[in-house]
């Protein structure tokens, strides 16, 4: 099925928000189980998730605020509840290309996302069933998409997956998997990729010794490279 | 039925889920609302399904030979059956497609015909919807969805399945093609109130979903552009855009929908175009009034299916009839649709009345009037919970192409106000699957 550039972009974008909203949430619990041990009257551990995704709060640390305003605002470029919205503008325009089966995830997450802003719901065990239908869009695109579209999706999924891995300081093995299967994708788009940027980014991930410093600057450098690799 | 009954629920849920939705604009707001669906369909015998089919094959091919020979030969105007002022002037009517002949001359590829039952068991034909009706995704994945909820419900009735409708638009957008290239559904985009059944009908069919800017012509051929500008050549496109957004270069200049220089790919037959260009002039509330003169004439048949009762004030009989009478019948204004223009006589006061009859006397033309047929009510289940009945229509849908078929289902729409009989989505209407029995 021939695809067009604008249909390619959506595919590409549907795979990133797809890939964030997964990891926003798994980040998210895992930093709300950190802040269970942080001793009382010091700064709570959540502030350094909200840091990583480059969300800079003035003034007093409100953790409950911090919070709701990351799952629910839509105003909020970077909360869930925006994640989840541009996931279906993405989707709702690629049925053809994700089919209504594969669709229908993005639609379960959109509808709960809402219910639960309506609702002002922070106990976010109760978004697990975003988790879940996450998930699931993934194992539905896996069964019923295939050639160009999937490649699509999964190099932005992959991208975003890398992007999410150095803002949070993954072991830099995680880095190098991922960045092998990213290859694998390159591999059926070898157009789509500046060659300048892949080889620069190339040479920092090998360098596993510079990575695991864990440097902002590196870290900016390679999430600058990563983030301008595909031009749709 | 019972179990269909209790898993209204669900059904309604897994709609949801599969994004059954319509758009609507309310003062300037794009809104996107489910369309409500009720669990209680409409059940058509066979013995009756099979007189509404003959009688809509009929028609369809009768109003088929009527807009060739409108755009060609013009026998029916020079014979008087039909007057100039209601083909020539009408609204509909495209000079530009003058001497054109669609693939394999068809142009009402997709008619979507409106009728209702009446309280003597009689179908009345209520409108033709020949330029791109829509309506018929949703009935299809209902069937889906209440198979799945209700499988008792489906083992113990004889339904004639439905689910084969992307099939039938397939076969009839591949005999269309001819062989040229892929087949296309051409959206506005995702802001069109019917953009879910565009993008359900794509994926049903196997057709690629272009949005606006996705085709070009290139020396009188359509291509379809694709990643780094390879492109692939365009045998049919099944449009969801109306006639004068299709062609700036051709019609409206402002127009950002629709495909530079289509108008001379289609012309030159290199394209064929679903439903064909000029369809208006043919499914003009005014001229509905000839179609059973149109089937005597062309196909020497008496008609089948009959119109409701229809009065034009064109006509100095019928002017005086409604002038005497506009406190009893329904009002159309010929230039509206969705149930938009529609009055009823009963419902005005004095003054309202005496306005609508002055309209009527300065543009005869604009306006017909029918008598109100009390059609028949459907239990639909209400917000209590209970069957309460419900004015509905039916909309058919009848497929040309190699041949001329009926799809055997339809679009059931019932008014959600119990004194409404408007069921149009846009006005709030809900909608039932629609069984053939077998």
């Amino acid at each position: 099925m021939i695809l067009s550039a604008n249909t390619c972009n959506r595919l590409f974008w549907l795979g990133r928000y797809a890939e964030r909203g997964y990891l926003f949430l798994h980040l998210m619990r895992k930093a709300y189980d950190e802040v269970l041990d942080v001793p009382v009257g010091e700064t709570p551990v959540y502030s350094d998730f909200l840091k990583k995704l480059d969300v800079y709060i003035e003034g007093s640390l409100d953790t409950s605020y911090q919070i709701m305003d990351q799952l629910y605002n839509p105003e909020t470029v970077t909360s869930l509840r925006s994640i989840i919205e541009y996931m279906m503008d993405n989707a709702i325009v690629l049925r053809t290309e994700i089919r209504t089966e594969s669709f229908s995830y993005i639609e379960m997450c959109r509808d709960l996302i809402r219910v639960k802003s309506i609702q002002k719901d922070s106990n976010i065990t109760n978004l697990q069933p975003i988790t879940d239908a996450l998930l699931a869009f993934w194992g539905s695109i896996q069964e019923r998409v295939y050639g160009r579209a999937r490649t699509f999706l999964m190099l932005g999924k992959m991208i975003e997956h890398i992007d999410m891995n150095i803002r949070f300081d993954y072991k830099h093995y995680r880095i190098e998997e991922a960045m092998g299967v990213l290859e694998k994708f390159i591999e059926d788009e070898p157009a789509l990729v500046d060659k300048v940027i892949i080889a620069k980014l190339r040479a920092m991930v090998v360098d596993k010794e510079a990575y695991e410093k864990y440097d902002p600057e590196y870290k900016d450098k390679m999430l600058n490279y990563l983030n301008c690799l595909v031009v749709v | 039925m019972e179990d269909l009954l209790k898993a209204r629920d669900s059904v309604n849920q897994w709609m949801e889920r599969f994004g059954v939705r319509f758009g609507v604009y309310k003062n300037g707001v794009f809104n996107e609302q489910l369309f409500p669906f009720d669990a209680i369909p409409r059940q058509i015998p066979a013995d009756e399904w099979a007189m509404l089919e003959k009688g809509l094959i009929q028609r369809v091919k009768a109003l088929n030979m009527f807009l060739y020979d409108i755009y060609h030969d013009k026998k029916i105007v020079a014979d008087g059956v039909v007057p100039k002022e209601f083909t020539y002037e009408s609204k509909g009517y495209m000079p530009e497609c003058e001497g054109i002949t669609p693939t394999h001359n068809i142009y009402a590829h997709i008619a979507g015909i409106d009728l209702v039952q009446a309280k003597d068991g009689r179908w009345l034909i209520l409108e033709d919807n020949l330029r791109i009706p829509s309506g018929a995704s949703y009935p299809m994945i209902a069937r889906k969805v209440t198979r799945k909820a209700a499988p008792q419900t489906f083992r113990d009735n004889l339904i004639a399945d439905n689910r084969n409708y992307g099939d039938m638009l397939r076969e009839m957008m591949d005999y269309i093609n001819d062989g040229r290239g892929i087949n296309v559904i051409l959206t506005p985009g995702r802001y069109n109130s019917a953009f879910f059944e565009h993008s359900y009908l794509a994926e049903q069919t196997g057709a690629t979903l272009a949005f606006p800017g996705d085709m070009v012509v290139e020396n009188g051929i359509v291509y379809y552009v694709g990643l780094y500008n390879q492109k692939e050549r365009v045998g049919a496109i099944y449009r969801r855009v109306s006639d004068e957004y299709l062609d700036p270069l051709a019609f409206e200049p402002s127009s950002l929908l629709g495909v530079p220089n289509l108008m001379e790919a289609y012309r030159a037959g290199n394209v064929g175009v679903i439903n064909a260009l000029g369809n208006g002039v043919a499914d003009d509330k005014g001229i509905y009034y000839f179609v059973p003169k149109m089937v005597k004439y062309y196909l020497n048949e008496e008609p089948i299916l009959h119109n409701a009762p229809t009065y034009l004030p064109f006509f100095k009989e019928d002017f005086d009839y409604i002038i005497n009478n506009v406190s009893k019948l329904v009002i159309k204004d010929v230039a509206e649709a969705g149930g938009y223009g529609v009055m009823f006589g009963r419902d005005m006061t004095p003054e309202r009345l005496e306005e609508v009859k002055q309209l009527i006397i300065k543009e005869p033309r604009r306006w017909i009037a029918q008598e109100v047929v009390d059609f028949i009510d459907l239990d639909i289940i209400d917000e209590t919970g209970k069957p309460s009945p419900r004015k509905c229509d039916l909309r058919a849908f009848v497929i040309s192409g190699k041949e001329t078929k009926v799809w055997k289902s339809g679009l059931t729409r019932f008014s959600r106000n119990p004194n409404s009989f408007v069921v149009n989505s846009s006005q709030g209407g809900g909608f039932k699957d629609t069984w053939v029995m077998e």
